[in-house]
């Protein structure tokens, strides 16, 4: 269930996209399901990363993809996967919104939810390992959520997913100088929070 | 210059890293002059060798962040496309759309009924004749029929002749339609009949307040009969009727100001938080 390390989580730019891309343009699905095989990994740890829930990042990578599709007509850029990005993070702005009107979830919680993909997953290592290795990434996953929302998407899709500030900024529609600034008030602000904590973890 | 600076704040107890240049840094996308500062003052500065360690390791941590396999296949069935494909819903309330246009005209009907007020408390002496009768009974529908059936008929003066019928409607009436003349919606409102009083309409046109030269009047169910030669007379010329309070008729307007006050100031409110809402998108 846990796959790879997050740095290169999925193809870049797979040689089938251009050619996916023209096709769901003009509204092709079966085109359309071809990106969203390429993308859907991203998406969805994207989304779960901003969310902190299995279940909500769930909806949230559907409900992108389904905008995406009724919008693909928007799409004017010559790299799809930032707009798509961006499009997953506003699915995910919507649900924290959301979440915003009804405080009953705490965004602030110590650990993600009872539906955390995180707890079914479990290959090899030793039992002891894999649970300090399951604790850590609940001890990040949740500093994670503590952070504002556009320094977590800038940290996310940086350290997690391995994007370009260039790309970063497309997604984010902002400047290259305030994705810089996102992703260092982000890290700088993770840094005090796992501290010392960190230091003897994983690294 | 930066370093000189730098080892004058550590004599006075150290300074606070440049968080910005050391996580650019450590991905390398700090100008190559830039960098070589950095890695100068790094050679000499404790302080930020240790953040820099810091940040490297956090971002260390977040890389080593397991990816997540998603739960199951995101592709798109021809069902929900044609579910989406219908016209979209807008996100959050409908009813928040129309608070700027609701709060506007909401506005727009406490200037006009302030002044009439304000004229017709100043300039009472000019309306003696005829307006008692009309007095309670206005003041009673007023109150009872509220923002809903409230409404404001304005008859123009001569210069401005398609000036003849902006009706405002409140906010149960979500299609405020801004200030275009609409003699429609003024017919269909409902429990919005004229009050037609037999004040000469020289008289009321005098004592306008500014903007439109409009007089406010609400809603007089009452009044719907035929009523004076005075009224026919100006419903053959403009298809309108022209009424004003009198100066004693104050309750009817003051309910008015605060209805429409408030109407306003709720809607502007209701404007306010959907342009938030919009905002907070990344």
């Amino acid at each position: 269930m846990i796959g790879n390390p997050a740095p290169e989580p999925t193809p870049r730019s797979p040689d089938s996209e251009p050619d996916h891309l023209r096709r769901a343009l003009d509204g092709d699905l079966d085109a359309f399901n071809g990106l969203v095989n390429l993308h859907q990994r991203a998406v969805y740890n994207l989304c779960f990363r901003m969310l902190g829930s299995g279940v909500a990042a769930e909806d949230a990578t559907q409900d992108a993809f389904l905008s995406a599709y009724r919008n693909i007509r928007a799409f004017k850029g010559t790299s799809f996967r930032p707009w798509l990005m961006r499009i997953a993070s506003n699915a995910c702005v919507d649900e924290l919104r959301r979440r915003g009107r009804r405080p009953a979830v705490s965004l602030d919680a110590p650990l993600p939810g009872r539906d955390d993909p995180l707890d079914v997953a479990d290959p090899a290592p030793g039992p002891e390992t894999e649970a300090l290795r399951r604790e850590q990434q609940d001890i990040v996953q949740a500093a994670l959520l503590r952070l504002p929302a556009d320094q977590r998407l800038a940290v996310v899709m940086c350290d997690m997913q391995g994007f370009a500030y260039e790309e970063i900024a497309e997604a984010m529609r902002t400047s290259v100088g305030t994705v810089k600034s996102r992703i260092a008030r982000g890290r700088e602000k993770l840094r005090r929070e796992l501290g010392p904590r960190e230091q003897s973890g994983i690294g | 210059m930066v370093e000189r600076v730098n080892k004058l704040l550590r004599f006075f107890g150290g300074h606070e890293p440049d968080v910005n240049a050391l996580s650019a840094h450590l991905d390398g996308r700090l100008a190559t002059p830039e960098a070589a500062r950095l890695r100068a003052h790094l050679a000499s500065c404790e302080t930020c060798r240790a953040r820099l360690d810091g940040l490297c390791a956090t971002r260390d941590t977040l890389r080593a962040m397991l990816d997540i396999e998603p739960p199951r296949s995101f592709r798109l069935r021809a069902a929900d496309v044609e579910r989406a494909q219908e016209p979209a819903a807008k996100t959050s309330a409908p009813m928040l759309r129309w608070a700027p246009a609701v709060s506007a005209v909401a506005a727009v009907v406490f200037a006009i009924v302030i002044g009439v007020d304000l004229s017709s408390s100043r300039g009472g002496s000019s309306y003696s004749a005829d307006r008692a009768p009309l007095t309670a009974r206005q003041a009673d529908t007023a109150s009872s029929t509220e923002s809903g059936g409230m409404m404001d008929k304005n008859i123009a003066s001569a210069p401005v002749p398609q000036g003849s019928g902006e009706a405002a409607t409140g906010s149960a009436d979500g299609d405020a339609r801004g200030f275009a003349p609409d003699p429609d919606i003024a017919t269909a409102a409902p429990g919005a009949v004229l009050a037609p009083a037999p004040a000469p309409s020289g008289t009321a046109v005098a004592a306008q307040p500014p903007p439109s030269g409009a007089t406010a009047t609400p809603a007089a169910r009452a009044a719907i009969r035929p009523v004076a030669t005075a009224t026919s007379e100006l419903q053959a010329t403009s298809g309108e009727a022209a009424a004003n309070n009198g100066g004693n008729n104050t309750t009817a307007l003051r309910v008015m100001e605060i209805v429409a006050a408030a109407i306003a100031v709720l809607s502007a409110a209701a404007a306010v938080t959907l342009w938030r809402t919009g905002r907070e998108r990344l």
